[in-house]
Parts: structure tokens; C-alpha cells; sequence
């Protein structure tokens, strides 16, 4: 599948500190790229080199074929972007506000305007001045600015920021729908993991300036540790008796045994036998997967003592 | 519209909503008030008995209450607040979008960097100049309304001709007031280089360096340092001119070299 957005050695120093150190990424057309990292990592830097907005001080930004230089003009009419906090001219009505962009972005009439307004749920408040809206509002705003001109890239910097519970899963169907009805390639940025991992189809996780793993969404699934957990009325005895037979063991917070192996997990079955059979009987017993930020600050982590 | 131009009618549009449009034409249709109000006290002293300060200033302000006397002080309070007016609009039009945030929606557009800056500075000129045609336009008619003796073609004339090439050559000062907004990322060092070229402009026309400081040649221009002074070289145009020059080129420049990190 075609690379749309790729980066060779992207690299941001200011003075002595690498803010991007040397990242190499691929997004192929129509993917859904999530590109995680703590604040500082880099990501809002690496997304405005790829917007043309910093210059980079090595390695280079190409989107859509084109390699990205600051003040020329890229392919910036098939690409939408959401930088940061979204920020409109406080002055101007919603509606205003949408239908410059329009006009910078030589959109004729107000077509796109109304069906974008219509589309992000913003239409009663399309005579509303930006500076009366609330944050979750005045996030829709800077989305439809993004999305007005249909774009085929999408470049979004923590666009769930500010939105309640119902306005991320809106903007979770509506990234995917974009991705798979529009065929439009989305990069999006965040430290929300969670919604991360429901929606996209890759992942790069960058750790101060660098990009220290990239995999795909069903890569993670196996990369993600799995833990067998389990209750018995004798916790004690139970996890002594798992010890003798060779197991890992290991407590939760909350007193639980767990058994960190991925044999465990494969054989729940034969684990509740013997419990059963010693006289342990497990009260339950299930499969346990980490969660994307276990992981990530697993990585970074390992990252850390390397 | 030329492509360069294609953004202008947004930041028109910008424009028009802003409080900051309102105060200025206010300011602008301030000041013949208040030169109005100086003649009428001339006219008739025993409007001000009851303030001696008032009544000093206006005999301060103008010899007497007649029509040339009275174009002069639009003249003179034009060349003195015109700097700083203007330079708070190229401040305002192009700080803002660091101060609101907003610049970073106006970098990775189809339409250029360069046509962004190059509307900006045109949306600034535009207003600047409505400014002035709204101060001569009032001036006349406040001067019309006290019925100020006096009146004629050669003294309107002349004027029109100083106050409005005077506002011209204000506003060829201020790209520069634009570019410090962008280096600066807002509108509070533009202010404040506003306010040190008004101070130095003062200084110089006080040395008598006035014509080969650009900043103080509208003020000469007008008669702020009187009649003889009002006579300039043309070392001092092209001084001005090479000022608003630069002062674009470098803006432009600057939009479409400097890094955008905020």
C-alpha cells in the first residue's frame, strides 16, 4: 500500500536539547496512525515538521510525495490539521469562522460549510461567536476546520482534548468511519492510550525525541503481556501450592494470584483442575491483558534503564 | 483579485467584527473634536470660564479660530497620534494571531504564506487610510458645523493634500511595527517599539536630525516643528519609502522562513 506520510531521520534541536531525535516513520494510505508519547516527548514537534510550520535541523518530512519545506507550499489542499488546542477568532460566529477557512482554502460556497457544520454536530451554534463556546465545542470547531475540504490526510494533535465521554466516542466513529468509508489517512496523536488503541491500525510510541517502537494494532495484541488471575479462600496456601508446581506466582494490590506466563494463560483449564484437585478451588480465575498504558510506560520503562 | 490578495476579504471580514476597528474610528473622529472644541473656546472664551486649563491649552493650540488655524492643529494632533494609532492596527492585525493563537490555522494553507502576510499588510493599510479619510471627512464637517471663518479652496487644499499625504507616509512606517509583532510573537513588544520610535522621533526632530529619522518625518511633514521645518529633502521620502520597504520584505520574509512553534 502507498506510503502518504514518511519520515527519514526527522530531527529538532533547540541548542543542546534533541526535542525530535531522528524519527523514521511510515503511514500508509488510509491507515489510522496513533502516535503516542508523555507531553515533551516530541509529538507536537514532529507533527508541525510534517506541517511545514518548524523547519527541521536534519532529516526530512514527505507527505504525498511531496517533501515538506517550511514557507513553500506543500500538498497542504488534501491535508487537514488540528495542532494543540484548537483556537478560533474569538470575533467571528462559528459560522464565520468556518467560512474563512473556506475561503483560504478556495472552497466555493457554502456547501461544505453547512454540510461540515451539520456533520460535527455544530449547526445550532453556527451564529454563536467562537469566544461563547464551550471547550468541548470549540474542539468540534477546530475539527471541522480540519475537515471542511474532505481532506485525504488527517494530522490530529490530541484532538480529544476537552471533549466529555460522549464527544470522544463521536470523534472515535468518526475517525473510523473517515478511515473506512473515505478512505482518509489519519494521524493522530494522543495521550488518551485508551482511545488510541481502539481506533488506530498502527502505533509509534516516541520517548524523548525518539521513536522507540512502532507496531501495528495486531502486533500489539501479542505484545501486550497477559496475566492469569485468580482468588481461593486460602490465598496463602493456594499460591504456595502453584510456587511447588513451578509456577510464577505473583500477588495484586488487591491480594490476588496472579501468574504471569503465557502457559497459564493458555491453560486456565488445566490450573483449575489441579486447584480443584489440591483443594484450592479457585472463587474465579480469568485471563488478564495489560492495558496500552501498562505498556507504554513498560516501554518507556525499558527505555529509561537502556 | 490577485492570488496574493485572495485572503483579504477575511481579514476584512476580521476587521469589521473587532472592538479594537470601533475604538480607532472613535479615536479618529476624537481628534478633529477636540481640535473643534479648541476653536469654539477661541471663538467664545466664556465656554471654558470655569477652566483656566482648558482655555490655556486651546490658546496653546492655535493662534486663532479660523479655518487655517484649524486644519493646521488637525494637522499637527494627525502626525502625533496617527504613529501611534497605526501602529497599534499593524500590531493588532498581525499579533493577534499569535496572542488568539490562531497563526498556526494560517501556515499550511493552499493559499501562500506570502499571500497571508501580503492581505494582512493590505487589510492594515486599508484601515489605516479609511482612518484618515474618517478624521478629514470629520474634520470638515465639525469644522463646517462651528462655522469657522475664513474658508478657502487653496486652504482646503492644502489640507487634503497634507493630512492625507501625511497619513500616507504614517503608514508606510508601521510594516516595521508588523515585523517586531512577529518576532516578537504578539502585540506587546510591537507597542513598545511604537512607543520608542515616538520617543526618538521627539528626540531627533529636537536635534534637528528630524529628516533623517523616518519616524519623525510625518510630524515634520505636518508642521509640528512649524513652517520652516515642514520643507523637507528628498533624502527624507526616500528614507521613509526605503523604511516601508523593508519593513514589508522583511515581514513577508519573516512569515515564510521563521519557524511557527506557537
Amino acid at each position: 500500500m502507498e506510503t502518504v506520510i514518511e519520515t527519514i531521520g526527522l530531527t529538532k534541536r533547540y541548542g543542546a536539547l534533541a526535542a525530535v531525535d531522528g524519527v523514521s516513520l511510515g503511514v500508509k494510505k488510509g491507515e489510522i496512525y496513533g502516535f503516542l508519547g508523555l507531553n515533551g516527548a516530541g509529538k507536537t514537534t514532529t507533527i508541525r515538521m510534517l506541517l511545514g510550520m518548524i523547519r527541521p535541523s536534519a532529516g526530512t518530512a514527505v507527505v504525498l510525495g511531496e517533501r515538506i519545506v517550511p514557507g513553500k507550499q506543500g500538498p497542504w489542499e488534501k491535508l487537514g490539521y488540528l495542532v494543540e488546542t484548537p483556537y478560533a477568532y474569538p470575533e467571528l460566529t462559528v459560522r464565520e469562522n468556518l467560512q474563512a477557512v473556506a475561503r483560504l482554502r478556495g472552497l466555493a460556497g457554502e456547501g461544505q460549510v453547512r454540510a461540515i457544520l451539520e456533520r460535527l454536530h455544530l449547526g445550532e451554534y453556527g451564529q454563536v461567536r467562537a469566544r461563547n463556546l464551550s471547550l468541548g465545542n470549540a474542539q468540534r470547531l477546530g475539527l471541522a476546520k480540519a475537515l471542511i475540504h474532505s481532506p485525504e490526510i488527517l494530522i490530529l494533535d490530541e484532538p480529544s482534548n476537552g471533549l466529555d465521554p460522549a464527544g470522544i466516542v463521536e470523534i472515535r466513529e468518526l475517525l473510523t468511519s473517515l478511515s473506512r468509508e473515505a478512505g482518509t489517512t489519519v494521524f493522530v496523536s494522543s495521550h488518551n492510550l485508551g482511545e488510541i488503541s481502539r481506533i488506530t491500525t498502527r502505533i509509534g510510541i516516541i520517548h524523548r525525541g525518539t521513536l522507540i517502537r512502532e507496531m501495528a494494532r495486531e502486533e500489539l495484541d501479542r505484545v501486550l503481556s497477559k496475566t492469569l488471575l485468580l482468588d481461593c479462600r486460602d490465598r496463602e496456601a493456594a499460591a504456595t501450592f502453584l510456587e511447588g508446581k513451578g509456577w510464577t506466582v505473583e500477588r495484586t494490590r488487591d491480594g490476588l494470584i496472579s501468574l504471569p506466563s503465557p502457559a497459564a494463560c493458555e491453560k486456565p483449564e488445566e490450573i483449575n483442575t489441579t486447584l480443584v484437585e489440591a483443594g484450592h478451588p479457585p472463587l474465579f480465575l480469568k485471563t488478564d491483558q495489560e492495558d496500552l498504558e501498562s505498556y507504554f510506560l513498560r516501554m518507556i520503562g525499558e527505555d529509561r534503564h537502556e | 483579485m490577485s492570488r496574493f490578495l485572495v485572503p483579504l476579504p477575511v481579514e476584512i471580514l476580521k476587521i469589521r467584527r473587532s472592538v479594537i476597528f470601533r475604538v480607532t474610528v472613535g479615536i479618529f473622529c476624537f481628534l478633529p473634536l477636540m481640535c473643534g472644541l479648541f476653536m469654539l473656546i477661541i471663538m467664545n472664551p466664556s465656554i471654558a470660564a470655569n477652566s483656566v486649563i482648558l482655555k490655556a491649552k486651546a490658546d496653546m493650540a492655535a493662534p486663532s479660530a479660523d479655518w487655517p488655524a484649524y486644519f493646521a492643529l488637525i494637522e499637527q494632533a494627525g502626525a502625533v497620534g496617527g504613529f501611534l494609532v497605526f501602529g497599534f492596527v499593524f500590531a493588532w492585525i498581525f499579533g493577534r494571531e499569535y496572542s488568539d493563537r490562531t497563526v498556526k490555522d494560517l501556515l499550511s494553507l493552499p493559499a501562500s504564506r506570502t499571500a497571508i502576510a501580503a492581505s494582512k499588510l493590505a487589510a492594515a493599510f486599508l484601515w489605516c487610510m479609511l482612518l484618515v479619510v474618517v478624521a478629514f471627512v470629520a474634520g470638515l464637517g465639525i469644522g463646517a458645523l462651528i462655522g469657522l471663518p475664513l474658508w478657502s479652496a487653496a486652504t482646503f487644499a492644502g489640507f487634503a493634500r497634507v493630512f492625507i499625504l501625511a497619513g500616507f507616509l504614517t503608514v508606510l512606517l508601521c510594516p516595521a511595527v508588523a515585523l517586531v509583532a512577529n518576532l516578537g510573537k504578539g502585540y506587546l513588544p510591537s507597542i513598545g517599539f511604537v512607543m520608542v520610535m515616538m520617543a526618538l522621533a521627539q528626540v531627533a526632530a529636537a536635534a534637528g536630525w528630524g529628516p533623517w529619522f523616518p519616524w519623525a518625518v510625518p510630524a515634520l511633514f505636518s508642521g509640528s516643528g512649524g513652517a520652516a521645518a515642514s520643507v523637507l529633502p528628498p533624502e527624507s521620502g526616500l528614507l521613509l519609502g526605503f523604511v516601508g520597504i523593508a519593513g514589508v520584505a522583511a515581514t513577508i520574509v519573516h512569515w515564510n522562513c521563521a519557524d511557527q512553534n506557537r
